[in-house]
């Protein structure tokens, strides 16, 4: 296995990038004592905090779920303005207005996002910025709420208490950094680390149990939120709303600010406020400020990717090196090497002959049309428990369209597919925890996590939250204690082995055991496709769709999938392995499916179809 | 009722055209959305101004003008930023490219108000004076310059994807970028050729419809989004989409604004493309896709 290939770490580098609270703790400590010292430093301040808070709400849809909103203003602007309408009508405490603002501007998120859902981010992009223009316009038409054009004054209370300076430069820093450590704990927890997967592919995040349309809503949902509680802050400083502040222009310049700073993590989006907050005031001097902030934009996107903090980053990295102060992963954590290597149990014998448990999943009469092309007309078969079954096929026989429909990635046109006698009808990620765990014919893993990580994620399969109340308690949950008591935190191992109680799983990671504190992008392909395979599995699943997954291997790599195969269908895994590889797959399968022009031509035991002459013609060639 | 045709077509035809360059930028692209479009579109039609108030052209050498700045700011967009952000495209700014046309739109706002003024301009018209009228109803000849000239512009853009090789490259390219360049294609040649013809349709658009329309420097972002919500209403498929998308946008628009108020207008476009996204994101005219991992 993987042995080669080592990750060089920094030493510094934890230190510096693993203590974001407390270096954003100075930081916030440094912009009260400045903004102390003089009435308009502590207005700079205040628009800092806003900035910063703005930053961290589209932190959630852009940095994590990769969606563009550009309706940034109209959450802050209704922030703002609820909190101004209700204060300057007196009847109720103004508290109340910053709560109606974030239900709002909540509430209006979601809707632009479920009509957009079914799209591509673009889509929201463009709906999100109409929704941003129209608010602007309302703002100035509906004169009697909001003051119309010339804006609207009100008294700054709270709680029946008049808000003085000192306490909106410690409350605001106070709100700014407790926002940023739960985003920071988002980030890396279960939750973050699926919306990872998620933004390398939709269908991988389904594949473990992730509903990948609601939890994009969700992020949406509870950006929008702190977008309005900075408009509340801003409003409670200034005292007065007009609509000017609230225009297109703050949505573009919203979008940025993580970006500038570094989108890597949450922390970046102070850099940015701070560097946003001064681009705009030097640029008051000099000329149009919009320009010169488009200009840095522009700078930020094609020159810095990473923002301030990622080339900082990598400029330590650097100086780093050259002083000689890195060393290797696997020597700092020396408790993976300590794991026992357990001789491989290949479980019991090989049943001979088919299998006699109940049947897992039933597919009947699936056919599906692509234009012109029939994929697959009238396909039939059974899977039943600890049964392995092949299906073999030329090039375009439909195989990997039958995958896609049985994980539901697909609909088909008409038939049926039933696990364990229930029909299917819901999406992927449904399926997936009712038990159709997957693997991808390219293995899909969530780039910057390490092999460990990325296996955890299997567990979410079964245990990842799908409703939309569900959802938002584990995006908040995770803001709060990131993942607490759950399998798999921290680095070791300990936890996954204990949870399930699953010794035999201990085979797969002593298997990988010299790669998991490896990051994905620096493994092999076999690695790869291993650690997909054991993510598909952890979570003991009773069917597994695997997606050629021998493609592209040596002989060494399918040998381990074939062995960790084994040993869960010796525990009544169900499984379905589409390739094309007919060599490994008649030694390996129980049953052997042929599949040609989207019709099954064969089906039974592999040596007797591989002799069947019509399997013999389509596949091989033979007259 | 019928007095509303006139300007439902020539308020339709400028935003198909901006719909129309919409649609070669996402075809060349593979699904890139240009937020600087609608800014060729105020470009030419400032520069055309300008240059009419300076100079004592034809009016059609004029338009033409104008449109030659707004061909050279999208070959510039695309040479600078778009390709350099498409190569670049890496973790964790996935969304570079549209995250930089969006840097674009602010960057040639704040430039064509440094260049053209903050005062709204009108550019020059066709036949000024010239009057036709059907029954009732009297149309200006530059209307029928719009419609005429528009329809010419779809044809010829037809005709090009449809026989031309280098027609016929864009859609392989927006297709698979990466196997294009391996069959030999020069993606990036395409690309730019699409963005100059973008800039030449949107370009049109603008020339043409600056003298009913008054153009202040900040308005491009009004027109990137009429005419992405016309191409999407229409179906983003084909240029027959984005026409028929910016005749009904207006239309409706327009119709609305003449029965409710024009107060409405925006609120309208808002919830109808809404609408269009949530339940036929193929368009009036498109065919039904599957979703793909």
């Amino acid at each position: 296995m993987e042995t080669g290939l080592v990750r060089r770490e920094h030493r510094i580098l934890p230190y510096f990038t693993g203590a974001g609270w407390l270096w954003g703790g100075l930081f916030l400590a440094g912009a009260v004592a400045y903004g102390m010292s003089s009435g308009v430093r502590s207005e700079v301040v205040i628009l800092f905090y806003v900035y910063a808070l703005l930053g961290l709400g589209i932190y959630l849809p852009l940095v994590l779920t990769d969606q563009v909103s550009l309706a940034y203003s109209a959450y802050f602007g209704i922030g703002a303005y609820s909190y101004a309408v209700c204060s300057a009508a007196g009847r109720f405490d103004p508290v109340l207005g910053i709560l109606i603002g974030v239900v709002l501007s909540g509430v209006l998120a979601a809707i632009v996002g479920l009509a957009t859902m079914r799209l591509s981010g673009y889509f929201l992009a463009v709906a999100t910025m109409l929704v941003g223009l129209i608010f602007a316009r309302f703002l100035i038409q509906a004169t009697p709420l909001t003051g119309g054009p010339t804006g609207l004054g009100f008294p700054k209370t709270l709680f029946s208490m008049s808000v003085s300076r000192g306490h909106l430069l410690i409350g605001g820093a106070a709100i700014v950094w407790l926002m940023a450590i739960a985003l920071t704990n988002l980030r890396w927890s279960s939750t973050g680390k699926a919306l990872l997967l998620l933004s390398r592919s939709w269908a991988a995040a389904e594949s473990i149990g992730l509903e990948t349309r609601r939890a994009r809503i969700v992020a949406l949902c509870l950006g929008a939120c702190v977008a309005s509680l900075a408009g509340s802050i801003l409003a409670l400083s200034s005292g007065f709303v007009i609509p000017e502040s609230y225009g297109m222009m703050i949505s573009f310049l919203i979008i940025f600010i993580p970006l500038i700073g570094g989108a890597k993590t949450p922390w970046g989006s102070l850099v940015g406020a701070a560097i946003v907050c001064y681009v705009l005031q030097v640029a008051h001097q000099f000329g149009p400020s919009q320009l010169l902030f488009g200009l840095t934009t522009l700078a930020v996107v094609l020159l810095l990717p990473g923002g301030l903090l990622g080339t900082l980053q990598i400029a330590m990295g650097r100086l780093a090196t050259t002083f000689g102060a890195s060393k290797n992963t696997e020597t700092r954590d020396g408790s993976l090497l300590q794991v026992p290597v357990k001789r491989f149990d290949p479980g019991p014998p090989k049943t001979t002959g088919p299998s006699t448990g109940n049947t897992i999943l039933r597919i009947n009469g699936i056919s599906k049309r692509f234009g012109g092309l029939q994929a697959l007309s009238q396909v039939s078969f059974e899977v039943k428990e600890g049964e392995i079954v092949g299906i073999v096929g030329p090039n375009g026989a439909g195989k990997s369209t039958l995958v896609d429909i049985i994980t539901g990635v697909q609909e088909a046109d008409s038939g049926q597919v039933a696990l364990t006698g229930t029909q299917l009808t819901q999406g992927p990620a449904f399926r997936a925890h009712l038990g159709i765990s997957r693997t991808f014919q390219h293995p899909l893993l969530a780039q910057g996590l390490t092999v460990l990580d990325n296996i955890r994620l299997g567990y979410l399969r079964d245990s990842a939250p799908r409703s939309w109340s569900g959802l938002f308690i584990w995006f908040l949950r995770n803001m709060v204690f990131r993942d607490k008591g759950k399998p798999g935190r921290g680095t070791s191992t300990k936890g996954i082995f204990t949870e399930r109680d699953s010794p035999a799983i201990e085979n797969e990671f002593n298997l990988l055991s010299h790669s998991l504190n490896l990051l994905v992008t620096d493994v092999s392909y076999g690695t790869e496709k291993l650690t997909e395979s054991v993510r598909a599995l952890v979570s003991s699943p009773p069917l597994l769709m695997m997606d050629e997954p021998f493609a592209g291997l040596d002989s060494v790599s399918i040998e381990s999938i074939w062995r960790i195969l084994r040993s869960w269908r010796s525990r009544g895994l169900g499984a379905v392995i589409v390739d094309h590889n007919v060599d490994v797959l008649r030694d390996m399968c129980d049953r052997m499916i042929v599949l040609d022009y989207g019709q099954v031509i064969a089906e039974g035991r592999p040596h007797e179809v591989l002799q069947n002459p019509e399997v013999r013609k389509a596949y091989f060639g033979d007259e | 009722m019928l007095d509303l045709i006139p300007p439902v077509l020539v308020n339709g035809c400028a935003i198909a055209l901006v719909a129309l360059g919409f649609h070669l930028v996402i075809r060349s692209t593979g699904g890139i959305v240009d937020f600087a479009i609608g800014q060729y579109a105020i470009i030419a039609g400032l520069a055309a101004a300008l240059i009419s108030s300076e100079l004592h052209l034809p009016t059609i050498f004029v338009v033409a003008l104008g449109c030659l700045a707004s061909i050279v700011v999208a070959l510039l967009d695309e040479v600078a930023v778009i390709r350099p952000a498409i190569l670049l495209n890496r973790d964790p700014l996935a969304m570079a490219p549209v995250l930089a046309t969006v840097s674009l739109l602010m960057v040639w706002e704040q430039v064509a108000r440094l260049v053209f003024g903050d005062f709204p301009l009108r550019g020059p018209s066709f036949l000024p004076g010239v009057r036709y009228s059907i029954g009732e109803i009297p149309i200006p000849a530059h209307s029928v310059v719009i419609v005429v000239t528009t329809v010419l512009v779809f044809l010829a853009v037809q005709l090009w994807l449809d026989r031309t090789k280098a027609g016929r490259m864009l859609r392989a390219i927006g297709d698979n970028r990466l196997a294009a360049q391996l069959l030999g294609f020069s993606v990036n040649r395409s690309r730019a050729l699409a963005f100059m013809l973008a800039g030449a349709t949107v370009g049109i658009a603008g020339g043409l419809i600056s003298p009913l329309a008054g153009f202040g420097a900040l308005g491009g972002g009004y027109y990137t989004l009429n005419g992405f919500v016309a191409l999407f209403l229409g179906g983003v498929a084909s240029p027959a989409g984005a026409f028929l998308g910016g005749i009904v946008l207006e239309a409706i628009k327009i119709a609305v604004g003449r029965y409710l108020g024009s107060g409405y207008q925006d609120y309208l476009v808002l919830a109808l493309s809404l609408l269009v996204f949530a339940f036929r994101p193929q368009g009036i005219l498109g065919k039904r896709k599957t979703r793909s991992a």
